[in-house]
């Protein structure tokens, strides 16, 4: 079972490409190296990250599942499709850790050391379990806050424990 | 009445590779308690006193109930500390009885007083535990 992209995402992405080709005539009489293609993306796309880093999410995928497979794991299809809809959006657009539970749902771990972390059980059906430690440098001590709330709520806190920064981090 | 472990007791807990992270930490989930467990089993190496830290280890693994993966790892955490950030915690003696498929454990020990491990409290002192590990091991043997 392969992880899924959503068909929207790619017809995103498509048009940005296609914008920000470089037309090959351009290209030939060039004596300057020009900026990187992805760096190009990057600058006008914000999305651009998170099709960087969908390759290591869907090898680190296929790597749980062989694992969870030795250990009698199957993967939620829910949770993936949870997952998938949650990190091709905004804040949560960078690099987290994933990790199998028992029960089949994915878990995934933003960390900052300067800021704290975020982990985020996707439980399906539009559900998470979420727990945020927001380290604040004026505070002796540290936020710690856990609950259940939808993918979009989960969204709405990051913003308001001002985590969006480590969660976009790559 | 069980005893309790002393503060400067360091007790281990299995980790399945699918519950390690990419910079090899670990996730807090190992932490919270399965359905029908009533606490947390940790090893405590300290049993063993008698022995190194590498023959403590030895031990451990020779007489875990579980299927130890070769990926996997021992987590290492001090019971003082842990105690200390999270209060409401007992760590128990609960020795294992031998069994048709393990032999017995006079080291196992239960953490008591975690709340139910499908909660988000579960989640979130799992985390906490998570933070608190001090040494990781190979689950299985380095030489």
């Amino acid at each position: 079972m392969g992880a899924t992209m959503p068909v929207t995402a790619k017809v995103r992405h498509g048009k940005v490409n296609r914008r920000t080709q470089p037309s090959r005539r351009a290209g030939r009489h060039d004596q300057t190296r020009p900026p990187s293609r992805s760096s190009q993306l990057a600058a006008i796309h914000p999305n651009h990250q998170v099709r960087q880093i969908q390759p290591a999410y869907q090898s680190r995928l296929r790597e749980l599942q062989a694992d969870g497979a030795t250990d009698g794991v199957m993967l939620n299809a829910a949770s993936e499709k949870d997952f998938w809809h949650f990190v091709n959006s905004p804040p949560a657009a960078g690099k987290g850790s994933l990790v199998l539970l028992d029960n089949g749902n994915l878990r995934a771990l933003w960390k900052g050391e300067a800021t704290g972390q975020l982990g985020v059980q996707f439980l399906g059906d539009g559900m998470a379990e979420y727990v945020i430690f927001r380290r604040r440098p004026e505070a002796e001590k540290v936020s710690q806050a856990a609950g259940v709330d939808t993918l979009d709520g989960v969204k709405r806190l990051i913003n308001a424990f001002d985590l969006s920064q480590l969660a976009e981090q790559r | 009445m069980t005893p309790e472990l002393p503060d400067e007791s360091p007790v281990v807990r299995y980790a399945a590779p699918r519950h390690i992270h990419d910079d090899g930490s670990l996730d807090g989930y190992i932490f919270r308690l399965r359905p029908q467990e009533s606490g947390l089993s940790v090893p405590w190496l300290k049993y063993f006193s008698h022995l190194t830290k590498p023959q403590q280890l030895a031990q451990i693994r020779r007489l875990s109930p579980l299927n130890l993966r070769r990926n996997g790892r021992l987590a290492e955490s001090s019971v003082g500390l842990t105690r200390q950030e999270l209060p409401d915690l007992a760590f128990l003696s609960q020795p294992l009885p031998a069994t048709e498929q393990s032999p017995a454990d006079p080291s196992h020990r239960e953490i008591a007083g975690l709340p139910p491990g499908a909660s988000p409290q579960a989640a979130l002192i799992g985390d906490l535990m998570a933070a608190l590990v001090q040494n990781l091991h190979p689950a299985w043997g380095e030489g």
